[in-house]
């Protein structure tokens, strides 16, 4: 596959993601998604950029057990689709967990994401919502989106070709 | 300094898909949405019943709407962020279109949306 102009702009504009890291080199940025849910954290992990966290009981155990996996510079999820079917009271202690996952991410040199985790159209949020949501967390928006596309720039690898 | 007399407003288009419109139709009041009902719900659990008050959240009706998958609610300007919130986090997912300071403003851009829609569900068959 050739990279043309057009290719690259669509190719800088979206990121994909991947359950295992590709064994080819490829053309677009990507990043590799671990599910809390479909392993368990030990020394034995697999390579990953971003760990989707989607139980609140237990964010405690997983917030220590990452820092003894010591990997820096990690992604931490959050998916807002995982909490409205909940009732307001678990969306408060969801609040307070999201709360101290971000001052795990800023102390240990990780990048907090909040995601829509949206499966369809109806499901996804706008700019505007999610400055909103992060303002109700007490997190400054301006700062979450200039960390976040640093993280994602120096994240993303895509290959260019031989040059 | 001048007192400001009116508080400014907000009009949020949200859309609301098929699956909500048939299956949560509120039986107690015909005319208001169920989805409406979840919606101020959520927002005076989350945020208290003093915020929900302040926020002065009204469902408008329309008459000349044209699709039940739309809905227009006003609310308080300073609301905004806390409005937004409780509309990401209610179940059944609510979408936020547009954000309008009119309410001409806004029945035009739902214009628009529909015209995608029908398109939309044109090429689907």
């Amino acid at each position: 596959m050739q990279e043309t102009e057009q290719t690259h702009a669509i190719n800088s504009a979206l990121v994909l993601r991947f359950k295992n890291k590709p064994k080819k080199p490829l053309f677009f940025k990507y990043l590799v998604v671990l599910h809390e849910s479909e392993t368990k954290i030990n020394s034995k992990i697999p390579f990953f950029d971003i760990f989707s966290l989607n139980s609140w009981n237990t964010y405690k155990i997983m917030l220590k057990q990452l820092k003894k996996l010591n990997r820096k510079n990690i992604g931490i999820e959050i998916k807002i689709r995982e909490i409205r079917n909940c009732n307001s009271y678990e969306v408060g202690k969801w609040i307070k967990s999201i709360k101290e996952i971000y001052k795990f991410c800023k102390l240990t040199d990780n990048q907090f994401i909040l995601s829509s985790g949206a499966e369809t159209n109806y499901e996804t949020l706008s700019g505007k919502t999610f400055d909103s949501l992060l303002k109700v967390l007490e997190i400054e928006p301006i700062k979450y989106w200039n960390d976040l596309e640093k993280w994602i720039n120096t994240k993303s690898r895509v290959y260019y070709g031989p040059s | 300094m001048v007192l400001r007399r009116k508080d400014k407003h907000r009009y949020l288009l949200l859309f609301v898909n098929d699956e909500i419109s048939l299956n949560f139709q509120d039986t107690n009041n015909k005319d208001k949405p169920k989805s409406i009902t979840i919606l101020r719900r959520r927002f005076s659990e989350l945020f208290g019943t003093i915020e929900f008050e302040k926020a002065g959240i009204k469902f408008i009706l329309e008459n000349n709407l044209g699709s039940r998958h739309f809905l227009i609610i006003k609310c308080k300007l300073e609301s905004i962020d806390n409005m937004l919130t409780a509309i990401a986090l209610s179940h059944p997912p609510l979408t936020t279109i547009k954000i309008s300071g009119t309410i001409k403003k806004l029945t035009s851009s739902m214009e628009l949306e529909m015209s995608r829609l029908n398109l939309a569900q044109k090429n689907c068959f």
